[in-house]
């Protein structure tokens, strides 16, 4: 394996583990969905985006909305290890009664960081995007999706949206595990022919692994010099769970944080990947 | 000129002048628009039929450094895309102005899907959000001062069939909210909107507190009713909630124990199985200048 991706993949088997210590210390949040989409985070933080940790309010820095709000919690591991957030800035910022303002501050939306209320995030990327056309300025939005996210009418008014306007700026990463909370898309009410969908609204599309730092870099490889006049639609192909087998691709894992013993386990069985 | 007019020619003055102020409409335009349009077509943004991206398209576009104006046909963009209005505007305070066509029941002869009676009371369940029900012209324009010198989120109602003044500058304070005329009369009317419109023009005999802009400076208001025996309330709006709760809440909360009457939207017989306009709601509802009047010489034992 490049030792670029080497380095990524451990990466990710850290970030993971950080967000278990975390999360099992704080006794709630989404693991499952946190794994589905720790190498898309990843990639854009470390690779894709251009973000300066030390200057992260910077007006020309890209822009993320994480609108599947319920996978914020993979940021915090993240923000601590660029050295945004300190690790007692973390247990402060998501414990009851901390403050939130400093990420509220730097990523909007930040009701991602108080329970998400699904399906507003593409709409606001697409105003940002359509916001830094009209300034003419040269940052890009990118705009982290759930695929059962896209069950909310509002996404496909955004999506006819950003189409209609060209918003060739606006990148979106769907996390596509096939899982809602209760069951899998398909078997809810059918998503597929998903990536259809996207081009009928005029966007471009990719379909990618969403675990595989190989394919989602080259997706996004050049993703600033496009020439096309559409908005590009990442459509990430994930495990929900992904990191631990065997919380992996069931439904009804959406909320659940091993607790007890649980946790030693879940330490013990964190795999690779 | 009426009020959403003067809005609009106001904006399209403000953009002249160099504000950058982008318009995000949901299908609905408005002859004070068409040249606004024309002149500045990069700052007109149609999302169509869609209220929930009408508020966080426009919300994108504040995050991006613009000054925005979304607006749409009420009661839709508060009730359909409540969750929005909660989230970006009250949670985390992204200052848009979010005006709608129609209030109360301007538009009764559309049906109850086109009256935004409720939008005041629920609206009110929000902080953070400023609600503008106005009733002239004159406050429309210092409304427009106020989006380029204090960004804030704020809603605003245009009644379109309020047109004309009723105040001076002087009359219009915008974090006090309300307005007063015939200051020595025991009787005091709280309203707003179309009904304080007409009650202002009216030569009805009691002291006239128009609560233009929501949430009130409540100690103010509370010193108004100082020597007061008999507090009306009247709304073109559902009772739960509106401005006749509000003056409910507030009396209880300062201990002003003072009789209240409340006239508003009560649908005692149900909501309208037949096909009705404003001038009838008001008529069975008895929200008419003349069934206040009688009213008030009632409480003066006359």
């Amino acid at each position: 394996m490049d030792q670029l991706y080497e380095g990524l993949y451990e990466k990710s088997y850290q970030i993971r583990k950080r967000f278990l210590e975390i999360f099992t210390e704080l006794g709630y949040g989404h693991l499952t969905t946190a794994f589905s989409e720790t190498e898309l985070l990843i990639a854009l933080f470390y690779r894709v985006m251009d973000f300066n940790a030390q200057n992260a309010g910077s007006s020309t820095r890209d822009r993320l909305v994480v609108s599947k709000g319920h996978g914020a919690g993979m940021l915090f591991p993240i923000f601590e290890d660029l050295g945004i957030l300190s690790a007692d800035e973390v247990r402060d910022t998501i414990k009851v009664g901390g403050d939130c303002s400093k990420c509220r501050g730097l990523f909007y939306p930040g009701f991602e960081f108080y329970g998400g209320s699904l399906g507003i995030g593409l709409g606001m990327a697409a105003g940002l995007a359509l916001g830094a056309k009209l300034n003419r300025e040269s940052w890009l939005t990118f705009c982290l999706l759930g695929d059962a996210e896209c069950y909310e009418g509002s996404i496909w008014e955004a999506m006819l949206f950003a189409g209609h306007n060209k918003l060739n700026n606006l990148v979106v990463i769907v996390d596509r595990n096939y899982l809602g909370c209760s069951d899998f898309t398909e078997n809810m009410c059918e998503l597929e022919p998903f990536r259809d969908k996207w081009e009928s609204c005029k966007w471009d599309t990719k379909v990618v692994n969403g675990h595989s730092y190989e394919e989602i870099l080259k997706a996004l490889e050049g993703v600033r010099a496009r020439q096309a006049s559409k908005p590009v639609c990442v459509i990430a192909n994930t495990v929900k769970g992904k990191g631990l087998s065997y919380l992996s691709n069931k439904p009804l894992m959406h909320g659940y944080m091993p607790k007890g013993e649980a946790v030693r386990d879940a330490f013990m069985k964190l795999e690779k990947i | 000129m009426k009020i959403r007019d003067v809005f609009f020619h106001g904006i399209y003055q403000l953009v002249k002048e160099g504000e950058d102020i982008v318009v995000v409409s949901s299908d609905l335009g408005a002859p004070s628009l068409d040249c606004f349009r024309k002149d500045f077509p990069n700052r007109f943004i149609n999302v169509g039929i869609a209220e929930q991206n009408l508020i966080a398209v426009a919300s994108g576009l504040q995050l991006a450094g613009k000054k925005v104006v979304a607006y749409g046909l009420n009661p839709f963009p508060v009730t359909r895309a409540f969750d929005q209005v909660r989230n970006l505007m009250a949670s985390l305070q992204i200052p848009i102005t979010l005006t709608a066509l129609n209030a109360g029941t301007c538009s009764a002869d559309a049906g109850y899907t086109h009256m935004p009676i409720e939008n005041i009371a629920v609206l009110r369940t929000l902080k953070n959000v400023q609600i503008l029900n106005p009733s002239d012209e004159i406050t429309i324009r210092k409304l427009l001062r106020e989006i380029v010198e204090n960004p804030k989120p704020r809603y605003v109602q245009f009644d379109k069939f309020i047109e004309g003044s009723l105040y001076s500058e002087s009359d219009i304070c915008c974090e006090k909210g309300f307005a007063t005329k015939n200051q020595n009369c025991k009787v005091v009317i709280v309203s707003s909107g179309i009904m304080a419109h007409n009650l202002m023009k009216s030569k009805v005999p009691a002291k006239i507190i128009d609560c233009f802009s929501l949430p009130i400076q409540e100690e103010e208001f509370v010193k108004e009713l100082n020597g007061c025996k008999q507090v009306i309330t009247v709304e073109d709006g559902v009772l739960p909630g509106g401005i006749g709760s509000m003056v409910l809440e507030i009396l209880s909360d300062f201990n002003v124990a003072v009789p209240v009457k409340r006239f508003g939207l009560r649908f005692c017989q149900g909501y309208p199985e037949r096909y009705v306009n404003r001038e009838m709601v008001f008529h069975e509802q008895g929200l008419t200048i003349a069934e206040i009047e009688r009213y008030v010489h009632e409480v003066n034992g006359e």
